[in-house]
């Protein structure tokens, strides 16, 4: 069969639980998590992969792939239908010596070494599929090949208050690596590792192969790749990334994620003709805006259908929001119904959930409340109010 | 369906002569982020036709880019799909067709090449939703050599009369056909005829043979006796625009609930089309909207009120947009007032601007005009 070769290729970790998104994922792997209107986490990824003139993409899945494959499924909203490359689904498989679940980061890739040997790329780009960010991974590949690296990992300036909650790289003034430190409790640096890799082929497997040999590694990048690389010599270099990164692991940092896009001047733009994030569409109706409505710094979906009142909110395609409802501080996922009169307050409420008429979601952002989290096609009644403690229970009858 | 649908996509530019400028009028803007074509399209689609061809002329150019390769209608197909077929396609009498006959000559060969047993001829420039099976089926049930989709209603006064009408007998069978339709008439046809192919392979070459020019007036009319021409009534809603006023009108009708319902609501029928990759639209601190359809991609920091705003459309702080289209990309800078405005793709109104139309008169800035 004919293979194209291709200087680089990327590989996506997409095979993620994301626990700590509790209800959010209990159907879905967390980067097919809904975000910022009309996309799923995973699109900023894949959109970064085709702007940066990537066109052979391997994502690697594991849990509750059914929705991610669905979603993912040719790669055309990617342009990444492609006769040569393209985007590939790779779950774990069952081979002639055995086969098994991706035991970590370092062995998911492992498993697929036929794929990528196939395209014999000169370089690996290695990405996690559950970040939110803009980046041109080509001006990356530059740095590398600049500087010659075995390998280069991208890194972003975090408040050294919270450095120990990150993997942090340890640099000398060129930016090479010389020590990597994981959640350090104090840290050396603020320089934390966005889960964004680039690696030299050859010196990748080297490496992959020996950390497969040893049974006590945790098959993972960051605990056993990296640290094994510096211990032998190689040359790893931080390149240091300026813009827009979040971690979406939380439903706090979803949240906020959410509230980036918003404001006179959002943290993340997304309207960018040259960088445009391309997402899985489906024919509705532009958002209708009828009579009564009252909208300020707010996020609107097409199919949307709003006749309350929305403050700095983000709706995904096909919310009804009836006259008299109020959102407010929140994320309302697609086609979930706000009935009249109804509040919802400082909440992210999952797909096609009904709220009904004047019934009470979450508690104002401004009291220093938790966020209320609505599982996905809850009916809640009329008048009902949730508070943390039934939103406790509603979670325990869903499990 | 065993049948390949045949769209007629400029046979009618000349109606409005401001809108098709630039483009055809099967891909005119409507509905906030749809083109004219997506209607006939998306009907056929639904009603599993996967042949379609597109039999244009001249000035399809964003025709072409709409379609792509029609990914977004599912017709990118290796069997079948989509083909655009613009004119000199294959050589022929008058590639530079001036009416539905001589298209339909220009594609003698295409006809001929295709496989189905039967042809839905249609214009691509109307709007409508409907399932093309039932035709099929009205077809079989009454014998009839072609049906015609008409709709029962009435030509209103003042309207241009570019419309044909039907007489009908008690059987549905037309009797009569009007090119030029009078204040008053009934039953208005809409451009849309469902046959066997071979049938209409004859007709055309009996036509061709003839050197006839009219496929209504020559082809159809004086033959109304021989030819079993039966309508079937189509009861969904309809709209065609044959000029700014009524393009203006037709896309107003989409505020009232009861045309979006008939139009959009139908189960497992919806229009699909081209796909922009907008991020959703946003609504700033001052924004106020009431009674609008608002599409994705729009930056909204004024006041927007009984209007249609298509994909990507800025609207300026302190500035009202009242009772207007503002078609893709188009800019309203800060502190005007647009009342009864049809502003075409990529218009740049400056601040300050002050513009108003009539309700019967809206004003029409062409396509890319700095105001």
């Amino acid at each position: 069969m004919y293979k194209k070769k291709k200087k680089w290729l990327a590989m996506i970790l997409a095979g993620g639980q994301g626990s700590r998104l509790k209800a959010l994922t209990d159907n879905v792997a967390k980067p097919a998590v809904s975000f910022g209107g009309k996309y799923r986490i995973i699109d900023f990824t894949l959109s970064n992969c085709i702007n940066s003139d990537i066109d052979t993409v391997g994502v690697l899945t594991q849990y509750q792939p059914l929705e991610l494959n669905d979603y993912v499924g040719n790669g055309q909203p990617w342009d990444l239908d492609r006769t040569y490359g393209g985007v590939r689904l790779l779950p774990p498989y069952q081979g002639g010596v055995g086969g098994d679940w991706y035991k970590g980061t370092a062995n998911a890739i492992y498993q697929n070494k036929n794929y990528i040997e196939q395209y014999n790329p000169d370089y690996i780009l290695v990405l996690s599929g559950d970040h939110i960010y803009k980046m041109n991974y080509k001006i990356m590949l530059d740095y590398h090949i600049e500087k010659n690296a075995a390998a280069t990992i991208a890194v972003i300036d975090v408040p050294l208050a919270e450095a120990s909650r990150f993997g942090i790289m340890n640099s000398d003034e060129n930016g090479k690596i010389y020590e990597f430190e994981e959640k350090p409790p104090n840290p050396k640096s603020t320089q934390a590792s966005m889960g964004v890799y680039i690696f030299n082929t050859a010196t990748l497997f080297h490496y992959l192969e020996i950390d497969e040999k040893n049974d006590n590694s945790d098959k993972d990048f960051g605990k056993n790749i990296i640290p094994l690389m510096l211990d032998s010599n190689e040359a790893l270099y931080c390149y240091k990334y300026g813009g827009y990164w979040k971690d979406v692991g939380t439903i706090e940092s979803l949240w906020e994620a959410n509230m980036d896009l918003l404001g006179e001047r959002p943290k993340i733009n997304l309207v960018d003709p040259n960088w445009k994030v391309y997402s899985r569409h489906f024919p509705s109706f532009p958002q209708l805006i009828l009579e009564g409505a009252s909208i300020s710094n707010s996020l609107i979906t097409e199919g949307c259908e709003v006749a309350g009142q929305v403050n700095n909110s983000v709706l995904f395609g096909g919310v009804k929001v009836e006259p008299g409802a109020v959102i407010k501080d929140s994320v309302i996922m697609r086609d979930c119904v706000i009935k009249s009169g109804a509040v919802v307050n400082y909440t992210i409420m999952d797909e096609m959930t009904v709220v009904g008429a004047g019934a009470k979601v979450g508690a104002p952002c401004e009291d220093g409340n938790e966020i209320s989290l609505i599982p996905r096609a809850k009916t809640i009644d009329e008048n009902a109010t949730i508070n943390e403690q039934n939103q406790l229970q509603m979670k325990l009858q869903y499990e | 369906m065993d049948a390949v649908g045949i769209i007629l996509s400029n046979i009618n530019d000349r109606t409005a002569p401001e809108l098709t400028y630039d483009r055809t009028l099967a891909s005119v803007h409507y509905g906030g982020k749809y083109r004219l074509i997506d209607f006939v399209l998306s009907s056929m689609v639904n009603s599993a036709v996967t042949e379609v061809a597109i039999v244009t002329k001249a000035n399809y150019y964003s025709l072409m880019n709409h379609i792509g390769t029609g990914k977004e209608w599912d017709l990118s197909r290796k069997m079948g799909g989509i083909i655009v077929l613009p004119s000199y396609v294959y050589s022929g009498r008058n590639p530079m067709y001036n009416n539905r006959l001589e298209a339909l000559m220009g594609i003698e060969k295409y006809l001929f090449e295709c496989n189905e047993e039967y042809v839905i001829l249609s214009d691509g420039d109307m709007v409508l939703n409907i399932d093309y099976d039932r035709v099929l089926k009205h077809h079989l049930q009454t014998g009839a050599d072609i049906t015609a989709v008409y709709q029962n209603t009435t030509i209103e006064d003042g309207v241009k009369a570019t419309q044909t009408v039907f007489k009908l007998d008690e059987e549905n069978r037309v009797t009569d056909i009007r090119i030029f339709a009078a204040p008053k008439d009934e039953n208005v046809g809409l451009n849309t005829w469902f046959m066997r192919r071979t049938y209409l392979m004859n007709l055309v070459a009996d036509a061709a043979a003839h050197g006839y020019t009219s496929f209504t007036r020559e082809v159809l009319s004086p033959n109304l006796h021989e030819i079993k021409v039966i309508g079937y009534e189509y009861k969904g809603y309809f709209a065609y625009m044959d000029s700014v006023e009524s393009y203006f009108a037709k896309n107003m009708e989409l505020l009232c609930p009861e045309v979006r319902e008939k139009l959009f609501k139908c189960p497992d029928r919806p229009i699909y089309t081209s796909i922009k990759d907008s991020p959703p639209t946003k609504y700033g601190n001052n924004a106020k909207i009431a009674n609008s359809i608002i599409a994705d991609g729009c930056i909204i920091e004024g006041t927007v009120e009984n209007s249609i705003l298509f994909r990507g459309v800025f609207v300026g702080k302190d500035t009202v947009v009242r009772n207007s289209i503002i078609m893709e990309d188009s800019v309203c800078g800060e502190n005007s007032s647009l009342n009864y405005i049809v502003a075409d793709k990529n218009v740049t109104l400056r601040n300050e601007c002050m513009l108003s139309g009539q309700h019967s008169h809206p004003f029409y800035i062409k396509k890319g005009s700095i105001v």
